[in-house]
């Protein structure tokens, strides 16, 4: 393993790298994240995206905001050589609902909104709560692992170069 | 000073003044506690932490190698890549290899 600190900085390329392909995917080819947790039903973007543009010197960051937000401007910044750093995702089951922002650099997640778990009515449920609390965090971690592990096996095939790199192209300059 | 006769202090006695000082302070100062949860999978041997305060994810990662003798490692692509992507010693070889990709035209 490379030091920590050297790692973080020489690959957090490949956190937007993936956040960018998930917008793609999210957009194209949704099959995908069924196959990779058949309970979950839609995944959309919320309403937040970020996106950098890393040049030599300098960083130029686009931010879009808001609940009913459009995103041509995302895919303009796409188009002149942008990534995108941060993604608010909401994911949905038949019945439930997770909305939560993830930093590509670190793969951190934060504003996680879990769907909500029935009020206690007693102490003796507070166990249970915390059960059921962890189970939904568990549902989109899991969720989250796989679908980097699916992004990573293919970022290290030949397949990205030749396969999916046209597609994503072809995405963000749509002719 | 009145028994020595100096006019005035060194250097490192007015340090151990001012650390003294600083010290009864903040034996006098209520603490205000920061309070995160954690979820620590002791068989799975995952533990989430809910901040991302860089102070707070520093000083549990300083606490936790005081208290247990265990190391965490944060996830991050480069982690989440070697550690959890069950990836092979080949795909490993390239993904130290990685140059960022140009999507541009």
């Amino acid at each position: 393993m490379l030091d920590i600190a050297v790692a973080y900085n020489r690959f957090k390329f490949l956190g937007d790298e993936f956040l960018t392909w998930l917008w793609f995917v999210i957009e194209q080819d949704p099959a995908i994240l069924k196959n990779i947790d058949p309970d979950l039903t839609s995944f959309e973007i919320g309403n937040r995206i970020v996106l950098e543009n890393r040049g030599k010197d300098s960083v130029e960051r686009i931010t879009i905001k808001g609940e009913n937000a459009h995103f041509e401007e995302g895919m303009l910044a796409l188009t002149k050589g942008a990534l995108v750093a941060e993604l608010n995702l909401v994911c949905r089951t038949t019945e439930q609902k997770w909305a939560f922002t993830v930093k590509g650099e670190s793969l951190n997640l934060s504003g996680f909104k879990t769907p909500k778990i029935a009020p206690l009515e007693s102490p003796d449920d507070l166990e249970g709560a915390v059960l059921e609390k962890v189970f939904l965090y568990d549902k989109i971690l899991q969720f989250l692992e796989k679908l980097y592990k699916h992004f990573i096996k293919l970022r290290t095939s030949d397949n990205w170069q030749s396969g999916v790199v046209p597609l994503i192209k072809k995405w963000m300059h749509p002719s | 000073m009145a028994t020595s006769g100096r006019q005035y202090l060194s250097r490192n006695e007015k340090q151990v003044i001012k650390d003294r000082v600083v010290e009864a302070l903040y034996l006098e100062v209520p603490a205000v506690p920061h309070v995160y949860d954690i979820i620590w999978n002791y068989e799975e041997s995952v533990l989430w932490f809910f901040t991302n305060l860089k102070a707070a994810n520093e000083e549990l990662e300083t606490l936790f190698i005081r208290s247990f003798g265990l190391t965490l490692i944060r996830i991050f692509p480069y982690t989440a890549a070697q550690l959890s992507s069950d990836l092979s010693n080949t795909e490993k070889d390239i993904l130290l290899k990685l140059a960022p990709t140009s999507f541009k035209d």
